[in-house]
């Protein structure tokens, strides 16, 4: 963790903490979301 | 050598006294060591804040060593950050305190295992970094 800083945002059991990964990559995509619901995000906003 | 980590246990801890004053710590290390630190030419280490907040807490008190990468050379100290230091209580001192006392635990953990580090490069950026954060105070 060289030069790097992080803030937890959310705590709980793994199931639980991937379905909020998924909403929040589904909603706010990012340049390195390379899953395919963030594609099918990206091109429903096309 | 030293590479600064922080890890915040809130989202309420962004943009605090303490989040300042790490976030300038690293910004320091970074322009004060050389830019190849890590190509496993000589050892250094990376010194990891982990400050208490409303999601997590440090799960020791002091100091943990943790992993060793031998291939870059790089040896990972836990800092745990007391409550009274999240809180904005004498930050500058206990950055300067802490960050030397990792040194001197590294510094034991690299003799034992007959690798050569530079106290005395890691001491210049303590002492880069102190200045920095007494200017900023003052």
């Amino acid at each position: 963790m060289a030069d790097k800083t992080y803030f937890e945002v959310a705590t709980g059991p793994r199931v639980d903490m991937l379905t909020l990964e998924r909403q929040m990559v589904t909603a706010n995509p990012g340049p390195l979301n390379l899953e395919p619901w963030a594609n099918a995000a990206r091109a429903a906003e096309r | 050598m030293i590479a600064i980590g922080n890890h915040f246990g809130g989202p309420e801890l962004k943009d605090s006294q303490i989040d300042t004053c790490l976030s300038r710590s690293t910004s320091v290390a970074i322009r004060e060591r050389s830019p190849n630190y890590n190509d496993g030419a000589e050892a250094w280490i990376n010194p990891i804040f982990i400050v208490p907040g409303s999601i997590s807490k440090p799960d020791f008190e002091g100091y943990k060593l943790g992993h060793f990468s031998k291939k870059e050379k790089g040896l990972v100290v836990q800092i745990a950050v007391p409550q009274s230091i999240a809180d904005g209580e004498g930050i500058p001192e206990f950055i300067g305190t802490s960050l030397r006392e990792a040194v001197r635990l590294a510094a034991a953990h690299f003799a034992s295992k007959g690798i050569s580090f530079s106290t005395l490069k890691a001491e210049k950026i303590i002492l880069a970094i102190e200045a920095e954060l007494e200017q900023k105070a003052g």
